[in-house]
Formats: structure tokens, sequence, C-alpha cells
């Protein structure tokens, strides 16, 4: 192999290689630092032990990850029930407000999510809908800036459906009900399961929002973890990290083994 | 062996021998431009028709429009006397076979030919045993549990043919459904859904822009151009005595000479003409004219000749011209020639060779005026 033709590939393994070290070096020695005997969060740790996970997994946050979870999970469902229809809207359609719809969607993308957040909570004040701040407000608030993520893949695997296949379904005496349940939602199952997932994770690992719309009976885990930072970084925090990012992992984990994400990740393409 | 299961009770015309399906002045438009316009086609029972035609000229619209996927703007449309305009697709019992076939990717081979009669919410058993038979009637006996991803495309193919004929159909449209198979699987599906056709005589209209497909195949050719029909007739209406000009290009190749008429002819009658270079000739006329117009004298390349020189005159259609040059194809050598009296023509010539003539040549081409049809420019 000649000199030219080895150095892009020299330079992109490099370029690999920073990527592995800088996104996952963080995380292991997190992971590590939660082990500490000492009370400081050092690295190396002085010694081993599994204090620090006894503290993450006391009561109070406790409560925290499963406030975390029921959020994250029903801004899931909600996203995907709400960005279902708007999707096929969407994409379907031709109709006046359309352009407007599509930027309402995809907004809180392009917005910052500060503006977002506070934004919400003038309407929240404004309409009393919510006590101003609490589980309600969080749910909405994730919900709009996580729907994005749902409407995206589920248009993408709309507009992936093979041609005719529900001009076929029809003639064959199939009615539009028939069509959707028969035809449709088992086409689009891909993108509606990844839609869902990263609905999920973008709530999960929101906290820019969620710092606006917490109350003291309702915060999810990251601003939690963001609140107790004032007191230092104390060990239970790189344990409750660990906790926070391994959720995550498992549940993609878990929906990477049924269905395929990496088409909405990187192409989209239909079975 | 296969009845129609479908019962119809139509307000007009409805009986043994109403046409099973009948288009009246249908049109179509996107925006100013029509995509179809006054068709008007008739269909008997059993019967397979052809729609022939260039790509765009308005085939997949006219099925779109039978099957109910697209609304016409005009026209009226009856199947066995039972109006369809306005009627859903699932409600009108037409089975459709796509260019692309549009099986469905998440169901095996047996789940998607019984889909249909899943969709009419058949018993199961009933179901499979339907399949069962289904698949064995399109040689895919034993490949029910495949993926369709896992078929060659001539056996996809016949699952869609399979699929479109279990819930015996009232009609059946095919769009296309052999152009994206290669040429020698192509010409054994022609004569495999000619088969089927016949068996379960379910009257159909097949799609193609193949005029060979069509001219194999078809009972009636119905060709279409530009949205419009240019003629309607049995396959050897349509090679010997196209209507017009277009129709005379599109299916085979045909000679066309300018003429200028020389007396009024009656459509149907025999009229002289008279060619640029004086000489003239008595030949049939499709459609009357007056005198003085200009038509086009037209004749098939295999019912020509050329010869050395110029016969006495006997009533033949005798031109000079020059030969340009030869093409050999095997079974048959084509010779092309400049006339004197303008333009060119073809001949071809089976069982001659290429060393009876050659370029540069002055000659003498020849046709029998019954061979020859005047067409209207
Ligand atoms: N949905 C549509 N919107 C606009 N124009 C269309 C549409 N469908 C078909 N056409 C136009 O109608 C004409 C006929 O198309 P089509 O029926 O697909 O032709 P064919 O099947 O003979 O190739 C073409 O000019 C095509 O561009
Ligand atoms: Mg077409």
């Amino acid at each position: 192999m000649s000199l030219p033709s080895i150095r892009p590939w020299t330079w992109l393994k490099i370029t690999v290689g920073l990527t592995y070290v800088f996104m996952l070096a963080p995380i292991l020695v997190t992971i590590v630092v939660s082990f500490n005997a000492g009370t400081r969060s050092v690295f190396p740790p002085e010694g081993w032990s599994l204090r620090w996970w006894y503290e993450a997994f006391s009561p109070e946050w406790q409560s925290a990850i499963y406030l975390t979870l029921g959020l994250s999970s029903t801004t899931a469902v909600l996203c995907t029930v709400v960005g279902l229809p708007l999707a096929f809207g969407l994409v379907r359609h031709r109709f006046p407000g359309r352009k407007l719809l599509i930027l309402l969607v995809l907004g809180p993308l392009l917005l910052p999510t500060l503006a977002t957040g506070i934004g919400l909570l003038q309407v929240f004040h404004w309409t009393g809908i919510f006590e101003t701040v609490g589980f309600g407000s969080l749910l909405v608030g994730h919900v709009v800036i996580s729907l994005p993520f749902a409407v995206r893949t589920i248009s993408v695997s709309l507009l992936g459906l093979p041609a005719n296949v529900e001009a076929a379904a029809a003639s064959l005496g199939a009615n539009r009900i028939q069509i959707f349940w028969q035809i449709i939602l088992p086409l689009i199952r891909n993108g509606l399961v990844a839609g869902a997932l990263f609905a999920f994770i973008h709530s999960f690992t929101d906290v820019n929002l969620s710092l606006f719309l917490s109350g003291p009976a309702a915060a999810p885990i990251t601003v939690k973890i963001l609140g107790f930072l004032e007191f230092g970084f104390a060990p239970t925090l790189a344990a409750l990290s660990a906790i926070s990012l391994i959720i995550p992992l498992l549940v993609v984990l878990a929906v990477q083994r049924t269905t395929r994400l990496g088409d909405f990740v990187y192409a989209p393409k239909q079975p | 062996m296969l009845q129609s299961s479908l019962s119809v009770t139509g307000a007009t015309g409805t009986g043994a021998d109403a046409p099973a399906l009948v288009l009246k002045g249908v049109g179509k438009s996107y925006g100013p431009h029509w995509a179809v316009r006054d068709l008007d086609i008739a269909v008997e029972q059993g019967e397979f028709v052809t729609l022939l035609g260039p790509s765009g000229c308005g085939k997949t619209t006219t099925l779109s429009i039978i099957a109910g996927f697209v609304e016409p703007d005009a026209g009226t449309i009856l199947l066995r006397g039972k109006p369809l305009v306005g009627l859903p697709p699932f409600k009108r019992g037409i089975g459709v076979v796509f260019q692309d076939y549009a099986l469905f990717p998440h169901m095996s081979v047996a789940q998607n030919v019984g889909y249909g009669l899943r969709a009419r919410r058949i018993p199961r058993p009933e179901i499979d045993a339907r399949v069962e038979q289904m698949l064995e009637l399109v040689r895919l006996g034993g490949l029910g549990s495949r993926s369709p991803q896992a078929l060659s495309g001539g056996q996809r193919q016949r699952v869609a043919l399979a699929r479109a004929l279990v819930i015996n159909p009232e009609f059946l449209l095919l769009d296309e459904p052999l152009s994206n198979l290669d040429l020698k699987l192509r010409e054994e599906m022609r004569l495999e859904v000619v088969r089927l056709q016949r068996q379960l005589s379910v009257p159909t209209i097949f799609v193609t822009h193949d005029q060979s497909e069509a001219l194999a195949m078809s009972n009636r050719i119905v060709v279409m151009n530009d949205g419009r029909v240019e003629q309607i007739g049995s396959p050897k209406d349509i090679y010997e005595t196209p209507a017009n000009r277009f129709v005379a290009q599109f299916i085979g190749s045909m000679n066309l000479i300018s003429a200028t008429v020389v007396e009024a002819v009656a459509a149907g009658a025999t009229g002289l003409v008279q060619f640029a270079d004086g000489s003239r000739v008595s030949i049939p006329f499709r459609t009357g004219s007056q005198a003085g117009r200009q038509v086009s004298v037209a004749v098939r390349p295999e019912r020509c000749a050329v010869v050395r020189q110029t016969p006495k005159s006997d009533g033949t259609a005798a031109l000079a011209a020059t030969v340009t040059h030869l093409v050999y194809l095997g079974s048959k050598v084509e010779i092309h020639l400049e006339l004197a009296a303008g333009g060119v023509a073809v001949v071809e010539s089976v069982g001659g060779t290429v060393d009876d003539f050659e370029a540069g040549q002055r000659v003498a081409f020849l046709a029998s005026p019954q061979d020859c049809t005047a067409l209207p420019d």
C-alpha cells in the first residue's frame, strides 16, 4: 500500500481512538470512583468499598430514581402516542399551517432548552393548569422537548414504507382500520420503538428543563445530583451517575435485541 | 373451479351478457394536465384486454381509477353493470398486481396470499385450504412459509398473482407485471399469466409498454397515447390495419410514405393517391378523405419487396429508390432505401442474402396495394 492511501486511515483510527478515550474514560473513572473506600472522590481510589452504593440506594435517592423512571417512560409513551398522528399528518397531508406545525414540533430541538423552560414556566404560571412546578409540569415539558425525536423517527419510517402496499391491501378488501393495524403499524414498528426509546433517553438524561420545572416533591435524579453537587462531589454521586448511566444503556441493549435501531441513527432502511 | 364468491346486484345492464367492465368518458386531470381523457373502453366477460402505450401515457392512472385508488374527474365506470365511482377500493372486489408486486414484507408467502381472505374474516381453516390450492395453481406449492424477500423475481410475481386471484376477483388488473423480469423469464411468464387467466376466466386488463407482449397475450389491445385511446382492436387488427400514424409506428415498424389524395374517397373504400414523383396507386382508405389532402401510405417492411428494375405498371406500387445500407439480422435482411419520391423505407427480406444488393444501387421499391393503407397525417 502506498503512503498517501495509508494516511487517511491512520487519521481515522486516531480519531476513533480519541473518541473512545474521551467518551469512555470519564465513565470508567466515575464507575471506579464510586467504589472508593475513602470519603473523597479521587482517582485512583484509596481502597475499595460498596458504602457509596448503599448510600445511593437510600430511600431518598431511590424515590428520585423511580420518579425519573416513571417520568421518562410516561414521556416515551406519550411522545409515541402523540407523535404517530403528528407524523402521519405531516408526511401524508398538505394542509394550511403545515409549515407552522413542523416548526412547532421541531422547535424545541432548535431552541435552547433554557428558553423552552422559561416559556413553559410562564405558561403554567399564567394558566394555572398545573401547580407551576411538579410532576405534571415536568411531564408536559419532557413531552414537548422529546417529541421531535419521536416525530422524526416515525416520519422516517412512514416515508420508508414500501410503495403500494396500502393500495394492495385495500384492493384485497382491507378497510382503513385493517390497513393501519395489519400493514402500516407492523411496518413502522421499528420507527415507533426507536422514537419511544429516543424520547425515553432524552427525558431520562435531561437536566436543563427539569431545573425549571422541578419542585421539592418532584425532582428527577439529574436535578437532585446537581443540587447535591453544591456540597462537593461525594462518591455517592459517582455511584448515582453510574446508575443513571446504566439504566438507559440497559434499555437500549434490551431494545436493540428486537429492533434495528441503527436504521434511525444512520440510514433509514425498511425490511 | 373457482367461482366468484361476491354477489353482484347491479342497477343497470346486469346479466350474463353484460360487459364485465365499461369505462365511459373517463378522465383524470392533475392541475391543467389531463393524465387520461375521454376513455371509452369495454371489457367482455373472460376477456384479456391490454393497455399498450409509451411510458407516461396514462396506463397506471387508468388502472388506479378502475381499482379505486384515484377518483376520476369525469366519466362513469360500470363493473358488471354496477357503478363503481365513489366506491372505496376495498369494496370493489378487483384484484390488482403491481409493477413492483407490493408484497407485504412482514408476512410470509402464505400470509401474503391469504391476506385478502383474512381481511374478509374468512375462517382460518378455509384460508389455509384456499391459499394452499392457489399456491399449487401458480406452481409455488411448498413455499408458503418462505419470506417474500427469499424469493426470486419470478416467484414474487407468482405470489402477487396468487394473492390477487385467491379472493376470486370480479376483475383483474395487472400493471406491467412482467417488466421487472429478465427476457427469458418474461416470455415464460407471458404464457403462465395467460394460462391462469383462461383457466379462471377472470376478465383482465393487462398493462404494458411492450408491443410484442401485447400482441402475444391479448384478446384485444387498447393503444393509448398521451392520455387518450388511439385504437382498440384485436392484435391482428392493430397490426394489420392501424388507425393512424401513431399506432402504425408504435406497433412493429412501418414504412410511411407521403402522398396526395387525387380524388375524394369514402371511408373503407379504395382511392387513388399520387406520390411526389408523380406515380399513382390505388389503395384502401380506413377513413374517408377529400381530394388534395396529404396522407401517409403505410406498409409493413415484411410486405414489401425490392427489385433491380422497375417493372411494367401492373397496379403494383413501384417507386424508384436507392439502397442506402443493408442490415444482416440472421433470419432476415433489412434493406434500407431512400425513395426518389422523398423519405426513406425499409424492406425485410426473409431468405434473401446480403449479396443481392449493395449500397448506392438504384432499385425499385414494390408493395401490393392491398397491403398498403392510407393514414391521415
Ligand atoms: N399523482 C400524480 N400527480 C401528478 N401527475 C401525475 C400523477 N400520477 C400520474 N401523473 C401524470 O399523469 C400522466 C400519466 O401517468 P401514468 O398513468 O403513471 O403513466 P403510465 O403508467 O402510462 O406510464 C403522466 O404525465 C404523469 O406525470
Ligand atoms: Mg405505469
